[in-house]
């Protein structure tokens, strides 16, 4: 069962998943459920022998299109609403043992393509207010499927986070009439020790602000609020980076790194949000080789982040870490 | 440099499975291998294959499509 249950003291929706308790957890490589389905053998999600991209809906959703009522009744003070959205999955590549930073970049600027396209087609639905792509890579992050995939959910309400940052981008047009992110981009430009790569139409930095260690934002060097926003030159450039972050994260420390990756997009609701601009955002959970950055008492409950390490630092270190795709992961 | 720049074009074929949930296949004529091509072409889809390109994307950033007018071709 799945439901939305309103927090009148944080003024945010939750969203309860019950039956996710029973999602697949780490089956063995015979039963991968992302890999396509061999003749004769496990039927998978994708009931087919071979695939590029695929794209379907979750099995375990947290959203649904069609939603069962609630199963609790809410009040005035604490309303319950059906979880009505879409889950979706993304599977990059039929090889259950690869992963995004070792596709080809060729391969990553096809995904880009999909995630546009999934964009666009999602934030087209009525009850759809914000399209979120993001991936979970590694079981430092909580992943219980190992197959390169990533997911989309299509919230019915505009997330917290994206709602602050959406707000805060408002005001300071409001205030100073320029795109806080394109000032973000100059000053990290000018500045240029937090850089870690750049090309015509992307910066990857580790911004001033970063909160966790190896935090890296990509930011887009023109006014896109929207990953479908791009045109071809831009998708190919956007490929490239990601494949240069990705490759720098793995060559850092000769090993497979996890990470939260995700998109932040202008909401799905019609309006215009000129004064907001597309990123993506990179959380490895390791601060060091062996040590992860827990969300602890300051993070979790005050919502204040503690960042072990210096942007200029870290920074610089991811920097002069070669994008080679020497490194291999077992 | 960016080097290569491709004006990439993929095919988009949706289906539904038994338990009603639908799936999408992307499918790249350039890049796919031969058995990757065979298996799409013999995916039965609902509709036609849907082109999916950059085109449109010059529009700037304008706010995302018309709500309700969800694409019924895929």
């Amino acid at each position: 069962m799945s439901e939305l249950r309103w927090n009148p003291t944080l003024e945010e929706w939750v969203i309860t998943a019950t039956h996710r308790q029973d999602r697949t957890f780490f089956p063995p490589p015979d039963y991968n459920p992302l890999a396509p389905t061999h003749p004769g053998g496990f039927p998978t999600e994708v009931p087919a022998p071979d695939y590029e991209i695929v794209v379907f809906e979750n099995k375990f959703p947290s959203l649904r299109s069609h939603p069962p009522e609630p199963s609790v009744e809410g009040t005035e003070l604490m309303p319950v609403l059906p979880a009505q959205g879409i889950c979706e999955v993304i599977c990059y590549t039929p090889d259950a043992t690869g992963e995004l930073a070792r596709l080809p970049v060729e391969k990553i600027e096809e995904l880009v393509y999909v995630w546009a396209d999934r964009f666009e087609e999602l934030s087209a639905h009525d009850y759809v207010k914000y399209v979120y792509i993001f991936e979970n890579k590694g079981k430092e992050i909580g992943v219980t499927l190992s197959h390169p995939h990533g997911q989309i959910y299509a919230y019915p309400f505009l997330p917290p986070i994206p709602e602050k940052e959406v707000g805060a981008a408002r005001r300071y047009f409001e205030r100073t009439g320029r795109n806080v992110f394109a000032d973000v981009l100059d000053q990290e430009l000018k500045d240029g020790r937090r850089i870690v790569a750049e090309n015509p139409h992307f910066l990857a930095v580790v911004p001033f602000y970063a909160r966790y260690p190896y935090e890296v934002h990509i930011l887009a060097r023109d006014d896109r609020t929207a990953i479908s926003d791009f045109d071809a030159e831009e998708r190919t450039a956007l490929a490239q980076m990601l494949k240069t972050v990705m490759e720098k994260y793995n060559n850092l420390w000769n090993r497979s790194m996890p990470y939260i990756m995700l998109m932040h997009q202008r909401p799905s609701d019609g309006e215009d949000y000129g004064y907001y601009r597309f990123h993506i955002e990179f959380y490895p959970p390791y601060r060091t080789p062996d040590k992860l950055k827990y969300l602890a008492g300051s993070e979790a409950g005050a919502g204040a982040f503690i960042n072990d390490t210096h942007a200029e630092v870290t920074a610089q270190t991811l920097r002069e870490t070669e994008p080679s795709p020497a490194f291999i992961p077992e | 440099m960016l080097g290569r720049i491709n004006r990439l074009k993929l095919e988009k074929k949706r289906i539904l499975k038994e338990d009603g949930r639908y799936l999408l296949f992307y499918h790249s004529v350039a890049s796919a291998s031969a058995q990757q091509s065979e298996v799409f072409a013999s995916v039965a889809a609902e509709a036609e294959p849907v082109t999916v390109t950059a085109a449109g994307a010059d529009r700037g950033s304008a706010p995302t499509g018309a709500k309700g007018q969800v694409r019924t071709d895929v």
